[in-house]
Formats: C-alpha cells, structure tokens, sequence
C-alpha cells in the first residue's frame, strides 16, 4: 500500500483503503477502481491523500530541486540534536513522510504547468510571428 | 563571582529607563480601556492620532494573519472585530520591532510565521478568538528583541556562542546571561500590562506542560514555534528546531494528521505573509 497525493492518481489504481473525509463518513470503499471521473469527483470533494494498494508510483528521488524536497533534505540538520531521542525520531520521520507527500505533489503540478506551457507555446508561435511583425 | 555577573545582567536588562518606549497613543488607551464608560469610538479616535501606527495597525490586521484580509478598513473596526488585546499587541510588536531595523529581520518573520501557525492551529483546535492566540504568536520572542536593544554586546556573545558551543540560541542564553528569553518575555509582559494568557504563553513557550493556567495557549504556541522553525520560515536566532513536546499535541487533542492539514494552510499563507513590513 501506499500513500499518494491526489495529483499522482490514475485510472487503475486501486483504493488500499477506504477515503473518508474529516468526520470518518466514508465517501469510496476500499478496494474500488479508480477512474477519471471519480479522481476528478475526490478532488472537488478536496480530497488531497489517497492510499492505493501496491506501490505504483516512484516518489523516491521525486521533485529534486523544488521546495519541499529540500525541507526533507535540511531535516537532518533540523533535528540534529535530537538524534538519540525516540520520540524526536518519530516525529522527524513523520514530517519527512508529509514533506515526500508534497513534494511528489508539487512535482506533479510542475510537470502538469509545463506541459501546459509547452502546449501553449506552439500555439502561441503564430501569434508571437505576427506580433514581431508588426514592430 | 559568576552569579554577581548574572544578577547585573539581569538588573541591565529589566531597567526601566532604556526599555523600548511604546507610543505615547498606547498609555492614553490603556487608561480608557479601564474606563468602564469609554466606547471603542473613543479609543478608535486616540489611536487614529497616530498616523503612521494607525497604518502599521491597519496593514497587520488585514493580513491573512488574522483571518479579515484585506476587509478591515478603519481602526474602530478592528477593535470591533478583533478585540483590545489583540491590537494592543499588534501595536507593541510593531513598536518593539521598529527600533531594530532590518537587523532582525528575520527573527520578524519568523514571529509573523508563528502567529500565523497560531491561528491556524487554534482554529483547528476549535478555540475561540484565535487572534488572541495569533498576537501570542507574535509576541513570542520579544524577549530576544529587547536583548538585542538593550545589551547589543552580550547579544553578540549570546549569538557567538550558539555557533561556537552548538547550542540553541535558548540554551545559548541560559548559557551567558543564566536565563533565557522566556524569563524576559514574563517581565516584559507584565510590564506592558498585556493579559494574562497571553503573558503566559510568552513565557511557558518552551515548556506549555509546566503552564499553570493558561496551558492550552502556551501548547498553540509551542506547536506554532516547531512549525515555523521546520519550515524555516524567518530565522528565530539558530537553525534547529525546537523539541516538539508531546504534552501540547495531547493537550489541544491533536493527532499528526492534524500537523499535516495545519502545515497544508500554514504553506499556503506564508507566501502572503512573507512581503509584510513593520
């Protein structure tokens, strides 16, 4: 099982367990089949962490070189005072797991704006044309 | 010998006649708090004699701080709808800043980080008036502020030492002065006449468990300290973070899926907070 955030779903993929909102009231089961239009409808429902079975996305390594994946980097040197403590340990270990959660989110963003770009990019080659020559 | 030092450091830090001078708006107000008959119009109007800190005022309460922004448009409103306490807070931290230039820039960010984890956390919480909790916020570390003011040498020896000694810069203190900030913040507040809860929480910042009566304010801002240094959000004087006591998570019901929605809100507002002048 693995814990995803919602920009990582696809259609596929399979609820390791159920989605529940804030209150505990379950909205989909566990073991459900993801498709387009129920990811769409968890994330109107702002949804923004799902566990799915298996572990099908590699979030290891993901979104280098962006904001969150440098917190996790410096929480070595956050916590360096507190390496013999177990509690402080846990503590470290659960914010590096929250900080993998968003980073891998922010990556996906990233790559879903850049896409964007690149689409719009081509598009825009005409007009950019037209508007050098008019200059 | 060691403790003659100490007890003159002390006496240096807590003489009245150099402490930061508060505007000279902020006597006039307290007095007309105390008047059971003055109406916030009149207090409105002492305030709004003082320009530049009715602006300063202004622009803090219509950050995304304190839950209004943009929406609060005259002081009396902001009494009106976040309450005495709340401004006079605002008014001392922005005072108490002032006079530190951009020296202490950052440890002015990371105070506008932790009121702003503040609130969060109190609204999440579900406390009333999570202002008050977010003025908490900011006021955490003045004590370190009037150090700097007050004693710029011993403050210099206070920093050295953090780097020299690995140390926090709390325990640096402890280490040259035989007390810490948390001490200054009790003396300074009470000074000031701010309210008891939010003295409290100044004060028992690093240790909420040992709060006598206001524990779930001093837990908020306990909590709030951690997640700004995590975030590293500002610089509160060294680069780790606090230790998270459980006692405060247990206190305010929290489990660390509540940090998780908390940090979510808290990343969103910090980039609004981040251009916020004194």
């Amino acid at each position: 099982m693995q814990k995803i955030p919602i920009d990582l779903a696809a259609p596929g993929m399979k609820l390791g367990k159920a989605v529940t909102k804030e209150g505990g009231m379950t909205i989909m089961a566990e073991g459900m089949e993801l498709t387009d239009s129920l990811i769409s409808r968890l994330e109107n429902m702002k949804i923004d962490r799902i566990t799915v079975q298996g572990h099908p996305v590699d979030m290891g390594g993901a979104g280098s070189g962006t904001k969150y994946a440098e917190r996790i980097e410096r929480l070595d040197v956050l916590f360096r005072k507190y390496a013999q403590d177990k509690w402080m340990t846990r503590v470290r270990d659960r914010m590096a797991q929250y900080f993998r959660i968003k980073a891998a989110a922010q990556e996906a963003k990233m790559k879903a704006m850049e896409a964007l770009l690149d689409e719009g990019a081509e598009e825009e080659g005409g007009v950019e044309e037209n508007g050098n020559g008019g200059e | 010998m060691e403790e003659d030092l100490k007890t003159s450091v002390r006496g240096e830090i807590l003489s009245v006649k150099d402490l930061p001078t508060l505007p000279h708006v902020l006597d006039e107000v307290t007095k007309l708090v105390e008047d059971p008959d003055a109406s916030s119009e009149a207090i409105a109007k002492v305030i709004s004699t003082d320009q530049v800190l009715s602006a300063k005022v202004l622009k803090m309460v219509n950050s995304p701080i304190y839950g209004f922004p943009g929406r609060i448009s005259s002081i009396q409103h902001a009494l009106v709808l976040l309450g005495f306490n709340v401004i006079r807070g605002i008014i001392i931290s922005t005072s108490v800043f002032d006079m530190m230039e951009q020296a202490m820039k950052g440890l002015w960010e990371h105070s506008l980080g932790c009121a702003t984890a503040c609130n969060i956390i109190a609204r999440r919480a579900g406390f009333e008036d999570p202002e008050e909790y977010a003025v908490a916020g900011l006021l955490h570390d003045l004590g370190k502020v009037v150090t700097a003011v007050q004693l710029p040498d011993l403050h210099k020896t206070i920093t050295d030492t953090v780097k020299a000694k690995e140390l926090t810069y709390f325990q640096a203190e402890k280490d040259v002065m035989g007390f810490g900030h948390d001490r200054i913040n009790a003396w300074l507040a009470r000074h000031w006449g701010l309210p008891p809860n939010i003295r409290e929480a100044m004060s028992r910042h690093h240790a909420p468990q040992l709060a006598e009566f206001y524990k779930p304010m001093s837990c908020v801002v306990h909590i709030g300290d951690f997640l700004v240094r995590l975030f590293e959000f500002g610089n509160s004087g060294d680069d780790q973070t606090a230790y998270l006591r459980p006692e405060a998570l247990i206190e305010l019901k929290f489990k660390m899926s509540d940090l998780d929605k908390v940090m979510d809100e808290m990343a969103d507002q910090f980039l609004e907070v981040s251009d916020l002048t004194f």
